[in-house]
């Protein structure tokens, strides 16, 4: 019951694909490999319970020079991300199965799920970063080539831009063994050994800051966000899914794996910055997504917002907020992975993002009506919904640290509802637009149905019965904590 | 007995050296026109230096000295040869024998333990370069670009000699270990020798007169000269500063590999020519290599940071190489022709898309893995400020990489169709297959950098 | 605290069912039955709740957990079910009165074309409100709190083509959404403080028992029940929210989800006793709530919108009698309320249904549609009139009862005293111009050539009887609810009496005087004092200034969004990246291809490296 299955089930299927005889033969093997992927990383909670202690499942590759070696294990965080990951990819490529893809389409999606499947397992430095870069590839071509209109310019900006987060977090890391080594004399690139709380000296605040850039280009968090629109309003549905699904997620796993645990004092020093710029992202993401009228560009804005509460959970550095900010990012996967499923089902019957453009579907489309009421209900925090409970964690945490930025971040649940029942009430209730009228808009097929319902089940059952959940990622939340 | 000793010493370059003889021979006597016996014999004479430097054992002459860096070295440098046959398909025998030469003074400057050795090595190494950049494409503009090479070749060797003369006043020996005692005439000696030796490499100001050679070169001469030259420049830089004489840890150096490197990316940033293009980035690329020695050198020598800077140059070999053999492969020269090649010939695109990320340093190709380890070192040598500037200009190096990937893969192909692109010999096909295959492989395995430290030890 | 008997969680399940069976079965299959099951499951719910008030009269309560909500670090919530003695009553109400409201809705929605979706709407909010009432900590209650707030979002904005009841939806729920971040507030403060948010352990929890602090958090709750129970800032959106179905004004906007927030303050009801000046805050803002409300009533030409001010007033009045007289005058007229506000609603719901035709299918009358309708719909009328003098509190009416002890717990303090007899005069002035224009005086309907107004089916008129009955008799409950509540339940004194009485008489007095006495002075003074009309139209400038102040922070999103993000923040990176090609330019023209530039080059490095190797650096 490896763990490195994960990604090299994915990794070698992909190559696979790009062999496979016809684009059919390509897109059932893609599929049947991604429900592979799910089954087996649902099947690996039996061997997790088993043992006990926070990093579990692990293998250790031969020992390298400088203790860069191939080294494996989840904790309840990463593995409940790999769960995420492999059920969004079902989905997406679900979704995208009548697309008419070819071969590529199908390998790039495999790959993407093998790079994020490494972010999440990977236990040592070289790899974590080797695995995060990757994942950048398969994302730009995702984009580049099966994107919208002017796709190029959104891909080749969007590569660069996280191009230039990867670089300061690469340099960042070298710089972080190097501390290490300066204070106990030793080389290595686990993760396990870095985490000590080490690392320290004059270079620690200039390491520091330039890691948390590296993450916080990819949570995206407010002032590196504005790669995130064009990325979204330009990627296929399904590649919006896993983008904004899976490959967000690795920022804030990041702060959470490395950062933190790395240099603990630093980040309770840095919290009125850090919790500060969370709070940013959250009031700024909404506000901004008040103002769109293209429909992918509001849920990206949304994204911001919605991991603006996480960095904030995560830098209250208490167990409530660091387990709201774990929720958090598996209830974003959910939520927005629904509501860009729902645009791009849209988007393939009217070819139209606009927001005015549709307008009276509750009549003609009922099934679209009650699934996006349902998931944008999810996606601003209704109680009950999965949203609410990441909210209420995190927001509980940032009261304990630091009480004025709760009472800014909790405005956030009203500008929520601001961008939240507007936007229903412009593509559901208000007067037919011109797609509307012109009847292209069918309700949904069984099949995209069948997505839907396999989303709301977690969603409601998140919201409701949260605490299973929860405890898988206790252990691994309380060593972070340090209140 | 001592010819033996050095003739055992230097048994790469032997082979070389047989190939030539029979070569000119061949030039002599045989038909005049282009055939694939001298490539054949060309061939021969690189898998035999190769035999040699992988399994004869060490050995130490007076000029001449066997150990693990010379065999690695003339390992890389019979690789390149290699390459350029393969791609180059039928060859005259005057430029099979030029090639032989300039293979066989790259080993002997590999195998150099005497400074006479290395000045001989370096020169029988360049001549034969200037005739070989216009011998094989006669035409004005390729006799333009082998006189500049030739004219500021002809200064660089200048500068060595003069180098080495003040050496030897300063300490009395050409003998290549640390110079006995640091006097300002040794310290003169070896500023020169190290500036013909940045020359070679192609680092700022030094490299002027490369875009120029490399855009009238035929592609795989380019690719040759981009890699096995280059990779003899960097030897011959490491060789020189191994004397120790004067600051040879001095702030200059670092400068100069960040104004060459910077240099190299900006100007590559405009470049409509692909070969011009490369040409920049492979400048720019000589200023992470220049930093890969400085902190190689800062960190005393040690085999490890010397395994890193091999890796780099062996990674460099197979992706620049690669790219030049990829351009030739797909038939496109300027930038506007890549639109739609990925429609057009989708197998060459991926391959160009391959090499050109792995240039990039990115993940998952080796490329990522040679980077990583120059920052690295970069950083275990203290230089914290040098490792952010690599960072940076590796990240304006991605700018025009993923630009040509994005105007390969993604623009639209242009309305007037290319005409087909002229199907590629089987040669050159494999040698790009082969190079994109080796940057992938070696994407996956930091082991190789310990393996390399090790036959350095 | 005895264990939950099985049918005490009747009130939960059946409603859930009936929805289940409404949302997959007969909504698919036979969409005009989708009312049958539900109307099942509120009956059900009716007869648990009565059951639960026999036991709970004898004494008896329950509570029990059901099931582990969160357990993280100092945060844990456990879900479970509390019927107190204001539980139990208060639930009564809402199940009975939600029982016959529903059989009403059955026959008022029956031609709508979303009959179906309208039931389970319907339905959802019942099950909402019945698990705010039912829930035994704060998070629970929050729960359902705003799943009520979701619920009259999509029943306001029911009849979504119309541009006003869409835009009356959004802004009940966005007026809602700020109310509620207050109440999350004092949620984490409880769990900050307290370490839990069931209601027994909050106000046994040693954190809260300063005053300050049951201040703040006190505070916090109020501010909710400002918005749920339109409390005098954020009352803005009940008087809107009558663009839904008259069913849906009727139950949701009048007898049950308005009186959520006044239901959170008598729960609260130990909290807020910590901290006296509290108390006397919230007595006064629902004194001020109270007059407003009145005023607001007097100059309304809507039926509807009429009644939507009078739910004010007397939520107003509620807010006022806990403040200042505790927890037993403002249940027991949140009670009595609940059912003559109903009736009345019903009635007017009557009125338009009975106007179908002269209204041309529009969904609400305004007084001048309808006059002297006494004789054409006797039924509605003798409701209407019942209900009305319950309201206006004539004795021996419920209303009356109700409203004496509110206001002589209000006497206690001066300013209350005066406030609580100006609504006594004012609601008695509205509902009786109310009565007199709609069902006396001539019948200025007939103007209309085809118009006539029929008397409804009795599956509407018979719930609004007994609704009004209901009210009507409702005083007998106030003995067994003090009981129930364990309050004292003394007579209230003579000189309240009297005065509220004369107040009372006054107001009707002036009614009869403007409505039947002089008919034209209503449109003469609204023709000769514009401004003041408009002035009072517009709620003396509160709703203007609150449209502003949302349209403000649209227009600081569309700034945000189009201008700093779109017009600075893009271009402004990209430009950033395109500087670097641009620098790349600038070098070019340095390597021109001469070679003696080469050499000057060359020679000029190898100088300056022979002089930095050999010397300083």
């Amino acid at each position: 019951m490896s763990v490195s299955l994960l990604w090299i089930i994915p990794a070698g299927a992909a190559a696979l694909t790009l062999a496979a005889p016809s684009a059919r033969a390509a897109r059932a093997l893609a599929l049947l490999t991604a429900a592979a992927v799910l089954a087996y990383s649902l099947t690996l909670i039996v061997p997790f319970r088993a043992q006990d202690g926070v990093l579990r499942l692990v293998e250790l590759g031969a020992p390298g020079a400088y203790g860069i070696r191939y080294s494996v294990a989840v904790d309840g965080v990463s593995l409940a991300l790999c769960w995420l990951t492999a059920f969004l990819t079902v989905l997406s490529l679900g979704a995208s199965w009548a697309g008419g893809h070819g071969k590529g389409f199908w390998a790039a999606f495999l790959a993407l799920e093998a790079a994020i499947m490494g972010v999440f397992t990977m236990q040592n430095l070289f790899w974590f970063y080797f695995f995060w870069d990757a994942s950048l590839i398969p994302m730009f071509f995702i984009i580049g080539l099966w994107g919208s209109a002017n796709r190029r310019k959104a891909a080749f900006k969007f590569i660069l831009y996280t191009f230039v987060g990867g670089l300061a977090l690469l340099v960042g890391l070298t710089g972080l063994v190097a501390l290490h080594h300066q204070a106990t004399g030793t080389w290595t690139w686990e993760i396990a050994e870095l985490t000590r709380g080490t690392a320290g000296g004059p270079w620690a605040k200039y390491v520091f800051l330039a890691i948390a850039a590296g993450f916080a280009v990819k949570v995206p968090v407010f002032p590196l966000h504005n790669w995130l629109p064009d990325a979204h309003t330009e990627a296929p549905a399904a590649g919006s899914v896993m983008l904004a699904g899976a490959m967000l997620k690795m920022g804030v796993y990041g702060f959470l794996r490395v950062l933190v645990p790395a240099f603990p004092a630093l980040s309770a020093e840095a919290l009125p910055w850090a919790a500060g710029l969370g709070v940013a992202s959250i009031l700024y993401g909404a506000l901004c997504a008040m103002a769109q009228s293209d429909l992918k560009r509001l849920i990206a804005f949304t994204s911001v917002s919605h991991m603006g509460f996480c960095v904030v959970g995560i830098f209250s550095l208490t167990p409530e907020g660091l387990s709201g900010a774990a929720l958090q990012m598996l209830n974003h996967g959910l939520s927005t992975g629904g509501l860009f499923l729902l645009v791009g089902f849209l988007y393939e019957r009217a070819h139209t993002r606009g927001l005015d453009d549709f307008g009276g579907l509750a009549a003609t489309a009922p099934w679209f009506t009650f699934f996006f009421a349902f998931v944008m209900l999810s996606s601003i925090g209704l109680p009950g919904l999965n949203g609410f409970v990441g909210e209420a964690l995190t927001l509980y945490g940032l009261l304990q640290a630091c009480w004025p930025l709760a009472l800014a971040a909790s405005l956030g649940a009203v500008l929520a509802a601001a961008y939240g029942l507007p936007s229903f009430q412009r593509v559901f209730w208000a007067p037919p637009g011109p797609s509307s009228r012109s009847g292209e808009v069918s309700d949904m097929t069984l099949r995209e149905q069948a997505i839907l319902w396999s989303l709301a089940a977690p969603i409601l059952g998140l919201g409701l019965f949260p605490k299973p959940l929860l405890a898988l990622m206790a252990p691994a939340v309380a060593a972070l904590a340090r209140r | 007995m001592t010819l033996c000793a050095d003739f055992a010493a230097a048994r790469p370059a032997v082979a070389h050296a047989a190939a030539l003889v029979a070569l000119s021979l061949a030039a002599l006597a045989g038909p005049r026109g282009p055939g694939q016996a001298p490539r054949v014999l060309a061939a021969l004479g690189c898998l035999l230096a190769l035999q040699c430097a992988a399994f004869s054992p060490d050995a130490a002459g007076a000029l001449f000295a066997l150990d693990g860096t010379a065999r690695l070295w003339s390992g890389l440098f019979a690789l390149a040869g290699l390459l350029f046959l393969a791609a180059r398909g039928p060859l005259t025998a005057r430029s099979a024998a030029l090639l032989a030469g300039s293979l066989c003074g790259m080993s002997l400057l590999a195998s150099a333990d005497n400074l006479f050795a290395l000045f001989l090595g370096l020169e029988l190494m360049s001549l034969p370069v200037y005739l070989l950049l216009h011998g094989l494409r006669p035409d004005h503009r390729s006799l333009e670009g082998a006189l500049k090479y030739f004219f500021a070749g002809a200064l660089a060797a200048g500068l060595f000699l003069f180098g080495m003369a003040a050496y030897y006043t300063g300490t009395g020996s050409f003998a290549l270990g640390p110079a006995p005692e640091a006097s300002p005439a040794a310290a003169l000696g070896v500023a020169l020798m190290a500036a013909a030796a940045l020359f070679k490499l192609g680092a700022f100001p030094f490299m002027f007169w490369l875009p120029d050679a490399y855009e009238a070169a035929e592609a795989e001469l380019a690719a040759f000269m981009a890699t096995a030259v280059k990779a003899a420049g960097a030897l011959l830089l490491m060789r020189v500063l191994s004397l120790g004489a004067g600051r040879v840890e001095s702030l200059a150096i670092p400068a100069l590999a960040v104004l060459t490197m910077t240099f190299g990316n900006l100007l590559a940033l405009r470049q409509r020519d692909l070969q011009r293009l490369l040409a920049w980035s492979s400048v720019a690329h000589a200023g992470y290599l220049v930093a890969a020695i400085w902190a190689w050198r800062r960190l005393g020598g040690t085999p490890a940071a010397a395994a890193t800077v091999y890796l780099y140059l062996a990674l460099y070999l197979a992706s620049s190489g690669g790219a030049f053999l990829a351009l030739k492969a797909a038939g496109v020269r300027r930038r506007d022709d890549l639109a739609g090649l990925g429609q057009r010939a989708p197998l060459a695109a991926t391959t160009l898309v391959v090499l050109l990320l792995a240039l990039g340093g990115v993940p998952p190709t080796g490329g990522f893995l040679a980077k990583f380890f120059v920052l690295w070192d970069l950083w275990r040598a203290g230089a914290p400020g040098l490792a952010a500037a690599v960072a940076l200009n590796s990240l304006i190096g991605l700018g025009y990489y993923v630009g040509l990937v994005k105007a390969l893969a993604l623009d639209p192909a242009p309305e007037t169709p290319r005409g087909p692109g002229s199907c590629p010999r089987w040669g050159l096909r494999a040698a790009v297959l082969a190079c994109a295959a080796g940057v992938l492989l070696s994407g996956v395995m930091p082991g190789l950098r310990d393996g390399i430290e090790g036959l350095l030890r | 605290m005895s264990e939950l008997p099985v049918w005490a969680f009747v009130p939960l399940a059946a409603p859930v069912a009936a929805l289940t069976v409404g949302f997959f079965l007969t909504h698919r299959v036979r969409p005009s039955a989708t009312h049958l099951p539900i109307l099942l499951s509120c009956s059900a719910v009716a007869a648990a709740a009565l059951a639960l008030l026999g036991g709970a009269l004898g004494g008896a309560s329950w509570s029990g957990r059901l099931f582990t909500w969160i357990a993280v670090g100092s945060m844990r919530v456990d879900f479970g079910l509390l019927y107190d003695p204001l539980t139990v009553s208060v639930l009564a109400m809402v199940s009975v009165v939600g029982l016959l409201i529903h059989v009403y809705a059955s026959a008022y929605m029956a031609h709508d074309r979303g009959f179906s979706p309208f039931f389970l709407y319907f339905h959802m909010f019942f099950f909402m409100m019945i698990g705010l009432l039912t829930s035994d900590n704060y998070l629970q209650l929050y729960l359902f709190w705003e799943g009520v707030g979701l619920a009259s979002f999509l029943l306001i904005g029911f009849w979504s083509h119309k541009a006003t009841a869409r835009a009356a939806a959004w802004k009940a729920f966005l007026t809602n959404r700020v109310g509620d971040v207050g109440f999350l507030l004092a949620i984490l403060l409880m769990f900050r403080w307290a370490g839990t948010t069931r209601f027994a352990d909050v106000f046994a929890a040693p954190g809260l028992i300063s005053p300050d602090r049951a201040f703040i958090v006190g505070a916090l709750l109020f501010w909710a029940a400002c918005a749920k129970s339109a409390q005098f800032p954020l009352y803005v959106w009940l008087p809107d929210a009558m663009e839904g179905p008259t069913p849906v004004s009727a139950l949701m906007h009048a007898a049950t989800m308005v009186t959520a927030g006044v239901f959170l303050l008598a729960r609260s009801y130990p909290l807020l006793e910590r901290s006296p000046g509290l108390l006397a805050f919230i007595a006064l803002i629902g004194g001020i709530t109270a007059v407003w409300g009145a005023v607001g009533a007097i100059f309304r030409k809507d039926l509807k919108r009429v009644l939507a001010y009078s739910t004010v007033s007397h939520l107003g009045l509620m807010t006022l009698g806990l403040g200042a007289g505790g927890v037993f005058p403002a249940v027991f007229h949140l009670i009595v309320h609940g059912f003559f506000k109903a009736a009345l609603f019903l009635c007017a719901g009557n009125v338009i249904h009975g106007l179908h035709d002269s209204l041309g299918g529009a969904p609400s009358a305004t007084v001048e549609d309808a006059g002297g309708l006494g004789r054409d719909m006797p039924l509605t009328f003798a409701a209407f009139t019942l209900a009305a003098l319950s309201l206006a509190g004539v004795p021996p009416l419920g209303g009356f009862w109700s409203k004496e002890l509110v206001l002589s717990g209000a006497f206690a303090f001066p300013g209350l005293a005066v406030l609580g007899m100006l609504t006594a005069m004012g609601s008695s002035l509205y509902i009786g111009r109310l009565l007199f224009l709609t069902f006396l005086g001539e019948r200025s309907w007939q103007r209309g050539k085809d118009a006539h107004a029929h008397e409804v089916s009795p599956a509407m008129w018979v719930p609004v009887m007994l609704l009004a009955a209901g009210g009507a008799v409702a005083g007998l409950f106030a003995a067994p609810l003090a009981h129930l509540l364990g309050a004292a339940h003394g007579h209230p004194s003579h000189l309240v009496t009297a005065l509220s009485l004369t107040a009372m008489a006054a107001g009707a007095v002036l009614a009869w005087v403007c409505a039947d006495g002089a008919p034209a002075w209503e449109p003469t003074w609204r023709a000769r004092f514009p401004a003041f009309a408009e002035a009072v139209e517009s709620d003396w400038g509160w709703q203007p200034f609150c449209h502003s102040l949302a349209r403000g922070v649209g227009h600081g999103a569309a700034f945000l969004g189009g201008v700093v993000e779109g017009a600075l923040w893009d271009p402004g990176t990209e430009d950033l990246a395109r500087s670097i090609p641009a620098a790349g330019e600038l070098l070019g023209r340095r390597a021109r291809g001469l070679l003696n530039d080469y050499a000057w080059w060359m020679t000029a490095g190898a100088a300056a490296l022979a002089l930095m190797v050999t010397t300083c650096l």
